[in-house]
C-alpha cells in the first residue's frame, strides 16, 4: 500500500510539474478503471489492510515478537496463541504482525533503489544511445541472462548475508528489467511530435529526458513497480529461506519458514502461517499490478 | 532457417566466453577460500597452504582462468577441488536429474495451464474466467519452496503416499523413481502454469477480437474450428516467448526446489558448490545454467518462426 | 554378593576379550549364551556403578597401577551395554540384505585423513591398527596388541596375519610405515598430521611387527586410532574411491545420488560382515531424512532433528541411540584481544548470564546435556568440583559488569558458525539472556566459507562455536581449543596474559609425562585458569543422534559418532 500510494502521489507531482488538463483526465480515467476492476480492487485490498496491519503491529501484536516463554514452546494455535508458538515460545501471530513490516521495508526500499536507479539509466542509455547504451545493455543483458535467484544467491555470497545486503541484491536483480522497459519506452517516445517541438524550443538533454519523456513513461513504469514489489517480497523470502536474507531472530517470514520446515512433523502450523502471510502480501502485489496494467492501458479498459 | 540457427548459435559463443569470464572473477571474488573449509577450525597455517597449492589457488587469478579455458577448450572441465571428481562426469551425472524435472515440470505447467487459459478467455467473466484469475494469482504468490512443504505434509507425512525426497534408479525401481518425480515436478509446474494461464487467456482475449477471427465466425464456420484453427494457432504465438522465459524460470526454481526434495540436479549441486567454495564446479554449473538458458531463448525465436512464417530471419 | 558379581564380571570381560582378540566374532551359539548371563546382570547395574566410584577412591588414595581402573570400568560398560545387545540379539544374525541409510550431505571425500563433517563412514570402508571402544578407551583391531617403551618415545603395534585390503593384497607392516609417514606428511593439508606432529617415522621389525618413534613424549593412541590404514597404491583415487581394510568393499558413488559398498569376502573377522551391501544416500535436510525413516525408504540415519527426537523415541519400530557425550560440545567463545572482552570480569560476566539450562531445554529441546566443566564424568581429566564453577546468576553479571567499567551494558556482535542450525538457535537465547544484562547483542549467522576465515583471523568478538578435540586422551580439549600446537589461535591470548605462560606450561608438562596422576593435577590447574579467563564457555555437549528401523540390528557407533557395520544385520 505504501509504495501504491507513493507511487500514485509520485504521478499526481509530475502532473503538476506540467500540468496537462488531457493527462489529468486519463489518471482520472485510469483511477477509475482500476476501482472498477474486480481483481485489481482485491489487490488493492489486501495490501491497504496489511499496511494497516504493519503499522498498527505494535497495538494489535498480542506478544513481544521476540520474548522467548520456554514453557509455552511448540504450542498449537488456540485463543491464546493464535498462529501457535515456535521453538522459543515466541507468539508466531505477532512475529507475523511484525513480520509485515520487514516485508514492505523489503520490498519498498529494494524496489525503490531499483527503480530510481533503472529508469534513470534506461532514460539516459536510450536518449544518448551510441556507445554507452550498448555497453550499458550488454551488461544488463549478461545480468539477465543468469536465473535471478542465483544472481542474487551469488551476490549475497560476496556481500555476506544480512537484510542490507539482501535489499540491495533484490535491487540489484531487478535494476535491468526497470532499464530496459524505460529504455524501450525513451526509444519510442523520443521521435515523438512534442519532443521534438521541446528541443526545437532550445531545452537542453537533462530537462527533455526528466521532464519532457518521463512522465510519459510513468504509467508502464508503474504496473512494473507492482509487479516487482511481488517479486521482490518472493525473492527476500525465497533469501531468508536459505539463510542468506534477514537474519534471525528478526520475525522475517522467510526464515521463519525455513525454521518451521524444521518442525514440520508434530508442529505443521510454524512452517504454514508464514508461507499463508508471502502468499497473502504477493498476490496483494500481483492482482494491484494486473488491475494497473489494465487500468493504464487505453486499449484494454475496454475488456474490463 | 538453417542458416539463421547456425548464425544464432555461434553468436552465443562470445557471450559464453564474456560470461564465463564474468562468473570467474565473480566466484573468485566471492569471500571464502575452500581449502579454509576443507581444513576448519583445528588446523595449521601449512594445513591451508598446502590445501591451497594442491587446489592451484595459489596462481594468479588470471592464470588459474587460462588454465580453466585451456581445460574446457579441450572438453575437461576440470576436477572437484575437495575430492577430485571429474566435473564432466559430475555434471553428466546431474543434467539428465534436471532435464528431466524442467520437461515434467513443463508438461504439467503446459496441461494446467492451456485448458485453463483458453476457457477463461472463451467466457469472459464466468466462473471458470475467476478461477482462472485467482489460480495464476495464487500460485504466482505462493512461494515454491512453501508449496513444496505443504505437499511433503501432505503427501508424504499425511498420507504416506510420495517419497518425501530423492531419485531412485529408473533402470532399478521405475515406478519409486516416477514417484519421486511428481511432487519436484508438481511444484514448479504449478509456479509456471501460473504465468501461462495468465499470458494464454490475454492473448485469446486480444485474438478473439480480431478481425480474421470475425471474419472466421461470419463464414459459418463452427465455434470449435474458429477457436481451434485461427484463435488458438494465432495466440500462441506471443505464449511461445513466454513458455520460453518460463522454461529460464524453471531452471531458477529448481535451484531451490531440488534442494528441498535432494534431487540429485545441477541447481543442488550449484548451492552445494557455492556453500563449499567448489570453484571448478560452481564454474561448471553455472554456466550449464546460463548456456541452457540461452539456448533456450534461442529455441523460443526458431520455433516463434515456425509458428508464425510471417517472421523473416535476417 | 560381591563374589557373585565378581564373577559375572569376569565371565564378561572373558567373553569381551575373546570377542576383541579372538580374531573370529562370536558365532550366534556363544552369543546366544551370554544373553542368559546378562539378564541376570540387569538388574544389578546400579549397584556395579557405585563400586566402580570406590574403586576410584581407592585409586586416588593409593595408586594403584592403572590398568586395574581400566579394567573395572571396561566391566561396567560391558554391563550396562549387553542389555541393549540381548533385546537386538534374541534372533540369530541374518545373512544378506541390503541396508539403505543416509549420514546427511553428500560425502565431501573419502580420504580417511580428513575429518570433514561426513567422516563418519570411514569404519565402513577402512579400519585403524586400533580403535575406541564403547567405554571410550582403545581396543586392539587391526593390532592384536601394542606396547609402548618405558621412555614414551616409541610403541610397538603387533599386526594381526591375514588381513587383506580390498584390491586383493595382504596388509603387512610395510603399509603401516607408508602410513605413519602419510599421516605425517603436512603436504596434504590433511588433519591427521597434527596428531602425528611427534612422530619421526615407523621401522618394521618384522612383517607384522611395527615400531613408531616420537620425538617427544605425548599422548599416541588418539593419532593411531584414526590412522586408517589403505595401500599405497590406493591413493591416486583415495579422494574418491576409497579402499582399505573394512567389511565392505567400494562398489560405487555418484555423488548427490548414492555411495554403494558391497560384502568384502576376505574380511579378516571370519564370517562377518553379515549385510551383502550397503547404500548411502545423501539427504541433507534433517526433516526430509527423517520423513524417509518413517516412509522406509532407508533403514537407518544420523542426525535426527532434535526437536523429533522424543517424537522418533515413542514411534514402536524405531530405534534411537546417541554417541556418548564428552566428545565435542558447543559454545559461546570470545576474542580476549577485542574490548570489552580483554577483562576477565566482562567475560565472567558472560560465563554468569547464561542460561544453560534453557539453552539445553529450548535450543536443543532437551536432547542435549548441559555442560560447564568440558570433560565428561567418564573422563580422567574430570574434577567434580569444577562441575557447577559457574551457575546462572544473570545479578553477578551484572555486578561483574559494573566492576568491569560497563553498569549499563554494551554493544556488540556474535559471529554465528552457519546460517542457520544450532549455532544460530543457541545465539537466540544468548541474545535473550545477555540483554537481561544490559548487552545489546547483534547476530551475525555466516556460512561456513567465510566463518572460518573470519574465525581465524580473529575478525569477530564473541562467536557461537563448537569445540573440543574428540579426542580420548585430556589433551585435546587444550591444544585443540587454544594452544599450544600449531593451530592458530583465534581466541587472540598472547603471552601478554599474565597467566598465559603458566597455562602453556602446564598444559606442556601435562602432555610430556607418563603418570596419569601427575598429569591429572597438572590438567587440573590448566583448567582452573581456563574456567577462570573464562573465555571458552561451554554450553552443551554436542552428541552425535542416529535412528533406525527395528529391522537393523547390531547398528553400532562410537564415540566419534563413527558407524561400524561389521555386525549389523538386518531381519528380513
Amino acid at each position: 500500500m505504501i509504495s501504491a500510494t507513493l507511487s500514485l502521489n509520485k504521478q499526481k507531482n509530475t502532473d503538476l510539474t506540467r500540468p496537462s488538463e488531457k493527462y489529468e483526465s486519463l489518471t482520472r480515467m485510469a483511477i477509475q478503471a482500476l476501482l472498477r476492476h474486480r481483481s485489481g480492487m482485491a489487490g488493492l485490498i489486501i495490501i491497504i489492510s496489511l499496511a494497516v496491519l504493519a503499522l498498527l503491529a505494535p497495538v494489535i501484536a498480542p506478544y513481544d515478537p521476540l520474548e522467548m516463554r520456554a514453557p509455552d514452546r511448540f504450542q498449537p494455535p488456540s485463543s491464546t496463541y493464535f498462529f501457535g508458538t515456535d521453538e522459543f515460545g515466541r507468539d508466531i501471530f505477532s512475529r507475523i504482525l511484525y513480520g509485515t513490516r520487514i516485508a514492505f521495508s523489503v520490498g519498498v526500499i529494494s524496489i525503490g533503489i531499483a527503480t530510481v536507479v533503472g529508469v534513470a539509466t534506461g532514460l539516459v542509455a536510450g536518449y544518448a544511445g551510441g556507445t554507452f547504451d550498448t555497453i550499458i545493455m550488454r551488461l544488463f543483458d549478461t545480468l539477465l541472462a543468469f536465473p535471478v535467484i542465483l544472481l542474487a544467491i551469488v551476490i549475497l555470497a560476496m556481500l555476506g548475508p544480512g537484510s542490507l545486503n539482501a535489499i540491495l541484491a533484490v535491487a540489484i536483480v531487478n535494476i535491468p528489467a526497470f532499464a530496459r522497459l524505460t529504455r524501450a519506452n525513451v526509444l519510442v517516445e523520443k521521435n515523438k511530435e512534442y519532443v521534438e517541438a521541446t528541443r526545437s524550443v532550445g531545452a537542453k538533454p537533462p530537462r527533455i529526458v526528466f521532464r519532457t519523456i518521463f512522465p510519459n513513461t510513468v504509467s508502464t513504469i508503474l504496473v512494473q513497480i507492482t509487479v516487482a514489489l511481488a517479486s521482490a517480497v518472493l525473492l527476500e523470502s525465497a533469501l531468508s529461506f536459505l539463510g542468506l536474507g534477514t537474519p534471525l531472530p528478526a520475525p522475517s517470514w522467510g526464515s521463519m519458514l525455513s525454521v518451521g520446515r524444521g518442525y514440520l512433523a508434530f508442529a505443521p502450523w510454524y512452517g504454514i502461517f508464514p508461507g499463508l502471510a508471502i502468499t497473502l502480501m504477493v498476490m496483494g502485489f500481483y492482482l494491484l499490478g494486473d488491475g494497473l496494467r489494465d487500468a493504464l492501458d487505453p486499449r484494454r479498459q475496454k475488456l474490463i | 532457417m538453417g542458416k539463421y540457427a547456425i548464425k544464432r548459435l555461434i553468436q552465443i559463443i562470445p557471450v559464453l566466453i564474456i560470461v564465463s569470464i564474468a562468473v570467474f572473477s565473480i566466484i573468485h571474488l566471492i569471500p571464502g577460500d575452500p581449502a579454509e573449509i576443507m581444513a576448519g577450525s583445528n588446523a595449521t597455517d601449512e594445513q591451508v597452504a598446502a590445501l591451497r597449492h594442491q587446489y592451484g589457488l595459489d596462481k594468479p587469478i588470471w592464470s588459474q582462468y587460462l588454465i580453466w579455458l585451456e581445460n574446457v577448450a579441450t572438453g575437461n572441465l576440470g576436477y572437484s577441488l575437495t575430492n577430485g571428481f571429474p566435473v564432466n562426469k559430475l555434471l553428466l551425472q546431474r543434467i539428465p536429474a534436471t532435464i528431466e524435472l524442467a520437461i515434467a515440470a513443463a508438461i504439467i505447467g503446459t496441461l494446467i495451464a492451456f485448458p485453463l487459459g483458453i476457457i477463461a478467455a472463451l467466457k469472459p467473466g464466468s466462473f471458470i474466467d475467476f478461477f482462472s484469475t485467482l489460480f495464476s494469482a495464487l500460485s504466482f504468490a505462493v512461494p515454491s519452496f512453501w508449496l513444496a512443504i505443504l505437499l511433503i505434509l501432505l503427501f508424504s507425512l499425511q498420507f504416506k503416499l510420495l517419497p518425501p525426497s530423492g531419485r531412485p534408479d529408473f533402470s532399478e525401481e521405475p515406478i519409486e523413481h516416477l514417484k519421486s518425480l511428481i511432487m519436484p515436478a508438481l511444484t514448479l509446474g504449478i509456479a509456471m502454469a501460473a504465468k501461462l494461464t495468465r499470458y494464454l487467456r490475454s492473448s485469446m482475449l486480444d485474438v478473439l477480437h480480431q478481425d480474421y477471427v470475425r471474419t472466421a465466425r461470419s463464414k459459418g464456420l463452427s465455434e470449435r474450428s474458429v477457436v481451434v484453427r485461427h484463435a488458438i494457432r494465432n495466440a500462441l504465438i506471443p505464449v511461445i516467448t513466454v513458455f520460453g522465459l518460463q522454461i529460464g524460470d524453471l531452471l531458477s526454481g529448481a535451484i531451490i526446489v531440488e534442494s528441498i526434495f535432494s534431487w540429485p540436479g545441477v541447481g543442488r549441486l550449484t548451492i552445494q558448490a557455492i556453500s563449499w567454495r567448489d570453484y571448478s564446479i560452481l564454474q561448471a554449473s553455472v554456466m550449464f545454467i546460463v548456456f541452457a538458458f540461452l539456448l533456450v531463448n534461442l529455441l523460443t525465436d526458431l520455433t516463434y518462426g515456425l509458428i508464425n512464417p510471417r517472421i523473416r530471419y535476417e | 554378593m560381591r563374589t557373585k558379581l565378581l564373577f559375572v564380571a569376569v565371565l564378561i570381560l572373558v567373553f569381551s576379550m575373546l570377542v576383541s582378540c579372538g580374531g573370529a566374532p562370536a558365532a550366534p551359539e556363544v552369543i546366544e549364551k551370554t544373553v542368559v548371563e546378562t539378564v541376570i546382570v540387569e538388574k544389578e547395574v546400579e549397584k556395579v556403578v557405585e563400586k566402580e566410584v570406590e574403586v576410584e577412591k581407592v585409586v586416588k588414595e593409593t595408586v594403584v597401577v592403572e590398568k586395574e581402573v581400566v579394567v573395572e570400568k571396561e566391566v561396567i560398560v560391558e554391563v550396562t551395554a549387553e542389555p541393549a545387545q540381548a533385546e537386538s540379539e534374541s534372533t540369530e544374525p541374518q545373512l544378506g540384505g541390503t541396508l539403505n541409510m543416509s549420514l546427511g550431505p553428500d560425502f565431501i571425500t573419502f580420504h580417511p585423513y580428513f575429518d570433514v563433517s561426513t567422516a563418519q563412514f570411514k569404519p565402513i570402508f577402512y579400519e585403524a591398527p586400533i580403535r575406541i571402544g564403547d567405554d571410550g578407551d582403545f581396543e586392539p583391531w587391526l593390532a592384536e596388541s601394542w606396547e609402548e617403551s618405558e621412555d614414551g618415545l616409541s610403541i610397538t603395534l603387533n599386526l594381526r596375519q591375514g588381513i587383506m585390503f580390498h584390491n586383493g593384497r595382504e596388509m603387512t607392516a610395510d603399509d603401516v610405515i607408508w602410513s605413519v609417514d602419510h599421516a605425517r606428511n603436512t603436504e596434504f593439508g590433511h588433519h591427521l598430521s597434527d596428531r602425528f606432529l611427534l612422530a619421526t617415522g615407523a621401522e618394521k621389525i618384522d612383517d607384522y611387527t611395527v615400531k613408531i618413534n616420537y620425538s617427544e613424549v605425548g599422548p599416541k593412541l588418539d593419532g593411531i586410532a584414526t590412522m586408517q590404514i589403505f595401500p599405497q597404491e590406493a591413493l591416486d583415487d583415495i579422494e574418491t574411491a576409497p579402499v582399505g581394510t573394512g567389511p565392505f568393499k567400494f562398489e560405487e558413488w555418484v555423488p548427490g545420488d548414492r555411495l554403494v559398498g558391497v560384502k568384502f569376502e576376505d574380511y579378516w573377522q571370519e564370517g562377518l560382515p553379515y549385510l551383502d551391501k550397503v547404500v548411502i544416500k545423501p539427504i541433507p535436510d534433517e526433516q526430509s531424512r527423517m520423513l524417509n525413516l518413517m516412509a522406509g525408504s532407508i533403514d537407518a540415519l544420523r542426525g535426527v532433528p532434535l526437536a523429533d527426537k522424543t517424537l522418533l523415541e515413542q514411534a514402536p519400530d524405531i530405534t534411537v541411540t546417541s554417541s556418548p557425550a564428552g566428545f565435542f560440545f558447543y559454545a559461546f567463545i570470545m576474542n580476549i584481544n577485542e574490548p570489552p572482552f580483554d577483562n576477565p570480569l566482562v567475560r565472567q560476566a558472560m560465563n554468569y548470564a547464561i542460561d544453560r539450562e534453557k539453552i539445553a531445554q529450548t535450543a536443543f529441546h532437551g536432547a542435549e546435556v548441559p555442560v560447564v566443566e568440558p570433560y565428561p564424568e567418564t573422563s580422567w581429566a574430570y574434577v567434580s568440583e569444577f562441575a557447577d564453577f559457574y551457575t546462572y546468576d544473570p545479578e553477578k553479571a551484572k555486578e561483574l559488569l559494573a566492576e568491569a567499567g560497563y553498569p549499563d551494558g554494551f554493544k556488540t556482535s556474535m559471529l554465528i558458525r552457519g546460517p542457520s542450525g544450532p549455532y544460530l538457535d543457541q545465539a537466540q537465547v544468548y541474545q535473550q539472556d545477555l540483554a537481561a544484562i544490559g548487552i545489546e547483542m547483534e547476530l551475525l549467522p555466516t556460512e561456513l566459507a567465510q566463518y572460518f576465515p573470519a574465525l581465524i583471523g580473529s575478525e569477530f568478538a564473541i562467536a557461537s562455536h563448537g569445540t573440543g578435540d574428540a579426542t580420548v586422551d585430556p589433551s585435546g580439549l587444550f591444544e585443540g581449543a587454544a594452544c599450544c600446537r600449531p593451530f592458530r589461535n583465534f581466541f587472540g591470548i598472547t603471552d601478554n596474559e599474565t597467566w598465559f605462560p603458566e597455562y602453556k606450561e602446564l598444559i606442556a608438562k601435562g602432555r610430556a609425562s607418563l603418570d596419569r596422576e601427575e598429569r591429572k593435577a597438572y590438567y587440573h590447574d590448566a583448567l582452573e585458569i581456563q574456567m577462570e579467563q573464562g573465555w571458552n564457555i561451554p554450553t552443551a555437549w554436542r552428541q552425535e543422534i542416529f535412528a533406525y528401523s527395528n529391522r537393523v540390528h547390531n547398528f553400532r557407533t562410537d564415540m566419534g559418532g563413527n558407524i561400524w557395520l561389521n555386525e549389523t544385520w538386518l531381519s528380513q
